[in-house]
């Protein structure tokens, strides 16, 4: 387990907006209760669904480059069990130990900017003359 | 190790969605009752997070962080409100979007200036800096603190929203802006305010 080290760094409101996004949509957007919910179910599908990477086997060597890992290290109980964060303590506190288990799997995303740009239809359903201008003026 | 793994990544999991929900108590107010996009809302976490860091290198103390950080980001928000995302409420959600993602590049590079590319530490408390032991597990006494909070915050936004009368106005103005407006309630100071609370709620899990 991890330390517990607080670590604050740039670009970190960027994974968690993602995050907050799904949930907001999964609850209802405008309401608190369903925020509630969702938060707690897309928190917990997060985790356990970070922590189960291993059926695609691209994605573990990703994770343990990530990680600091070279080709060839021996991946132990604690690298999966805390997602890769607390794997080498001899380098110092390592950044993100809240959430780095997520981290691993969004390793994988395209880049951050195309993912927001993507949600404008997806989070703006009320603007149909933003969208259907948009399928209109490309057909 | 598998029973006691999935309490873990239970309480874990657990500890996610509280910090997510303190998030996203404030967006979906912001995207459901003011029909705003709000990009830079992650941007205004990390700010809070940073000041609480910032605090806390300065001062050696995490009480003190957080007593910082909270109205700090509020004051941020405010400030960020008034400059940039007060003159797109009336624009369509695109424009929202544009401006609210140029405010996550500009956060960005502001503590990449400020702080430097790298990580800031900070460490909890010496009382919450153990962990706590049951059924035979060990967990971090610091994340139970998280959901803690995390659900007590929930339990008073609850009691704000469904017990008193400004709840009731904000519960009316999801669903039925004009009306309430025609009842002479201010809709756009009532916004503002709790957009304000909105907008400083990211710094409390700093």
């Amino acid at each position: 387990m991890a330390g517990p080290i607080l670590a604050v760094q740039p670009g970190m409101g960027e994974p968690i907006l993602i995050l907050t996004l799904v949930v907001i949509v999964t609850g209802g957007i405008g309401s608190i209760r369903g925020a509630f919910y969702g938060a707690l179910i897309v928190g917990i599908v997060d985790t356990i669904g970070a922590r189960v990477p291993a059926d695609d086997p691209a994605r573990v060597p990703r994770a343990l480059a990530r990680a600091g890992c070279r080709p060839g290290d021996r991946v132990d109980a604690d690298l999966r069990a805390d997602g890769g964060g607390a794997r080498h303590s001899s380098a110092g506190p390592v950044p993100g130990s809240q959430h780095d288990a997520a981290r691993v799997t969004r390793e994988s995303w395209p880049p951050r900017s195309i993912v927001l740009l993507a949600l404008v239809p997806a989070i703006a359903p009320r603007s149909a003359s933003l969208t259907t201008s948009r399928c209109s003026r490309a057909s | 190790v598998t029973t006691g793994l999935f309490f873990v990544q239970a309480l874990n999991g657990l500890q996610l969605g509280v910090l997510l929900f303190l998030l996203a108590a404030g967006l979906t107010l912001v995207f459901g009752i003011m029909n705003f996009v709000n990009l830079a809302h992650g941007s205004l976490y990390m700010m809070g997070a940073y000041f609480g860091a910032a605090t806390f290198n300065a001062t050696g103390s995490f009480v003190l962080a957080a007593i910082v950080a909270v109205p700090a980001t509020m004051l941020l928000g405010v400030v960020v409100e008034r400059v940039a995302l007060i003159r797109l409420y009336h624009r369509d959600h695109l424009d929202q979007v544009l401006a609210t993602f140029g405010l996550i590049l500009f956060f960005n590079e502001l503590v990449r200036i400020v702080w430097g590319p790298g990580a800031q530490f900070m460490s909890p408390p010496e009382a919450l800096s153990g962990s706590v032991e049951f059924a035979g597990l060990r967990y971090p006494a610091y994340r139970f603190a998280i959901i803690a909070v995390g659900l007590a915050v929930a339990a008073g936004l609850y009691v704000l929203i469904h017990r008193t009368r400004v709840g009731m106005l904000i519960r009316a103005g999801a669903t039925h802006p004009d009306v309430v407006a025609a009842l002479g309630v201010n809709v756009r100071r009532l916004n503002t305010s709790y957009s304000a609370s909105a907008r400083g709620s990211p710094g409390s899990p700093a």
